[in-house]
């Protein structure tokens, strides 16, 4: 599903050059759990946007759903994205004048794919997450971990292939954060690919496959 | 594409409603603009439609000839210099002759009491031909009219204006009555309805309409007429037809060069031009007022937009991260701008129909809806089109991980 070979990837400051990446080769099959770990600077947040299709590489090859990256336009990676990909961040996100399910809906104002009766899907799975009473309030009226459950749902309306979550749990406490990452698994168990971007080793244990990056490259990936 | 727009519009109403105070500020320039648009537009066509009324009530495309001088206002009519040279047959002659003329009524009118037993009234007696009460759409409340028959036959007969009933004969049956002019008995057989006064000032209620040959050799003994009314064709422009009538009648009285006209010619859209005058001369000013309202609601709504747009990063941010391209953010926030100019352009209108109801109140004038209402309508969206393209356009350039990080 996502192949990267040798990618690199660097900022320039003024005349300088700043690689982030620095020959990353990866593939993540269909239906892995995934935790990319690193330390705030390692990389890991510009190889997520990579993956994600929110950033382009400097150098090397990328093969998303065996689709070469390279050269697309900003309007055909903002199609697949909304295709193919549930993201989940760490400040969530909600826009704060809509209501639960609102936000939920958002990914199929811009969607091509006929999702039949929208609102009842979104409803089934605010349910699902635990959020049957909250799908008319706003985000201001809800906790963290259940604004973090809205945005699940939102990620997932779509049917997405791959969910890709950058430090979800970063603003939540442990025990909610630890509920997010269970609903990650169980969401794992039901077929979906999941990456999870984090710098926390407290999270490493709920993935299947553990890859650390360190300084631009990969220093450890081990599965289970 | 129909279920995005109904998001959008719902999106573009939920941050009005977020933002009441603002957006109060960015619609009112465009409420300004619609309101005096429309109430200037509802009121001036309820005054034109006044007119309308008074000049087809007066009688259609009629042209008044009336020997002498005289100047007509809306306050009466001014005898300058009196003449005997208009006679029966200029009448005649012009009909015949002049072309785009197709009535030409002769009359004879001159001021004189009617008696009825005790009563006596003051009223002005018309002596003119039957086709009269056809130019100039006189009906009749009871009776008949008086036929070309009894005009020829000098017979004595009158259609009496209905304050001359009203003040004679209250609630008595009128009709085979006599009444007395120039003490001569002369049967009523017919009473006009109200009517009021007439441009001129002249009360039509208070006349008394009789056989013009009955007045001119029965009564006053006279061979020249007051006046005739005159009928123009439809389609020829009144202006016109009054120089061309003006030559005809200066040949047949033989006047040289250097001599005066003994007659003058007006029609009702003389009198009332100044007041047409006066409507045009508000609607340029209108005009030029909601101009600047539209720019300065333009200028409001630019500046709410941009404002809007920097605070919204995050939610664009996060659109674009779940697949919205350039051209739905666009499309997003032109339809909010729009949304934002259309309300002022609603409740414009809303207060543009209040100011013509309380106007149309006091002034008596018909309600009728301005061409206006639409026109601003579209306005208001275009000016909300162009002032949320630019705001829109800086909108996209916000790419997802530089402002959701």
């Amino acid at each position: 599903m996502i192949i990267l070979k040798n990618i690199k990837k660097s900022y320039f400051i003024g005349e300088r050059e700043l690689p982030i990446l620095k020959g990353i080769n990866l593939e993540i099959a269909r239906g892995e759990f995934v935790i990319l770990m690193g330390v705030s600077g390692s990389g890991k947040t510009t190889l997520m946007n990579i993956i994600g299709l929110l950033d382009k590489q400097t150098e090397g090859e990328y093969r998303f759903m065996d689709t070469p990256i390279d050269g697309l336009e900003d309007e055909t990676l903002a199609m697949m994205r909304n295709k193919h990909i549930g993201f989940v961040f760490q400040q969530f996100f909600l826009l704060p004048y809509l209501t639960a399910l609102e936000n939920v809906l958002i990914p199929i104002v811009y969607s091509q794919k006929q999702i039949k009766h929208p609102r009842e899907k979104a409803k089934q799975l605010l349910g699902k997450f635990g959020l049957a009473e909250r799908i008319h309030n706003k985000p201001s009226q809800l906790s963290g971990g259940e604004q973090q459950r809205v945005a699940i749902a939102r990620a997932l309306i779509n049917d997405p292939d791959l969910i890709l979550a950058d430090e979800p749990t970063g603003a939540l406490d442990s025990k909610t954060g630890n509920e997010i990452m269970e609903l990650f698994h169980l969401l794992n168990e039901e077929g979906r690919t999941v990456i999870v971007v984090t710098h926390d080793p407290k999270l490493a244990s709920f993935g299947k496959r553990l890859i650390r990056i360190e300084d631009g490259t990969i220093s450890e990936d081990t599965t289970d | 594409m129909i279920y995005s727009l109904k998001f959008y519009f719902k999106i573009a109403l939920q941050n009005l409603l977020i933002h009441k105070a603002r957006m109060t500020l960015a619609i009112l320039g465009i409420l300004f603009a619609v309101m005096s648009l429309v109430a200037f537009g509802n009121i001036s066509n309820g005054m034109k439609k006044k007119i309308d009324d008074e000049i087809n009530r007066f009688g259609k495309n009629l042209i008044i000839l009336r020997s002498g001088l005289v100047f007509a206002s809306r306050g009466g009519t001014k005898q300058f210099s009196e003449s005997k040279s208009l006679k029966l047959e200029d009448a005649k002659k012009i009909r015949e002759l002049l072309p785009g003329i197709q009535e030409s009524v002769p009359f004879f009118d001159i001021t004189y009491p009617a008696r009825y037993q005790e009563k006596t009234v003051t009223v002005s007696i018309v002596g003119t031909s039957d086709s009269i009460f056809r130019i100039r759409n006189i009906n009749l409340l009871m009776g008949r009219y008086f036929s070309r028959d009894e005009d020829q036959k000098t017979e004595k007969k009158a259609v009496v204006g209905y304050k001359v009933f009203d003040n004679l004969f209250e609630l008595e049956n009128p009709l085979g009555k006599y009444i007395l002019i120039y003490r001569v008995p002369t049967e009523v057989i017919g009473v006009m309805e109200e009517k009021g006064t007439d441009f001129a000032g002249q009360d039509q209620d208070l006349q008394v309409y009789i056989p013009l040959n009955t007045l001119m050799r029965r009564y006053s003994n006279v061979d020249y007429i007051k006046g005739i009314y005159l009928q123009a064709y439809d389609g020829i422009p009144l202006s016109q037809m009054k120089i061309s009538l003006r030559n005809f009648v200066r040949t047949i009285h033989n006047l040289k060069d250097e001599q005066k006209d003994d007659f003058t010619i007006f029609t009702m859209e003389d009198v009332v031009r100044t007041q047409e005058e006066g409507i045009r001369l508000v609607s340029i000013l209108t005009v030029i007022a909601s101009t600047v309202s539209f720019l300065i609601g333009g200028l409001g709504i630019f500046a709410i937009m941009l404002l809007s747009i920097s605070e919204r990063k995050m939610e664009i941010g996060i659109r674009r991260v779940v697949g919205s391209k350039k051209r739905d953010i666009i499309f997003q926030f032109l339809t909010e701008s729009v949304v934002v100019a259309l309300i002022g352009g609603f409740c414009g209108i809303c207060i543009g129909f209040i100011i013509t109801m309380i106007v149309n109140f006091i002034g008596g004038f018909p309600l009728v809806a301005s061409r206006n209402v639409p026109f601003s309508l579209v306005v208001s969206i275009l000016i909300g089109m162009i002032a949320g393209i630019y705001p829109a356009f800086q909108g996209t350039k916000y790419e997802p991980i530089e402002v959701l990080q």
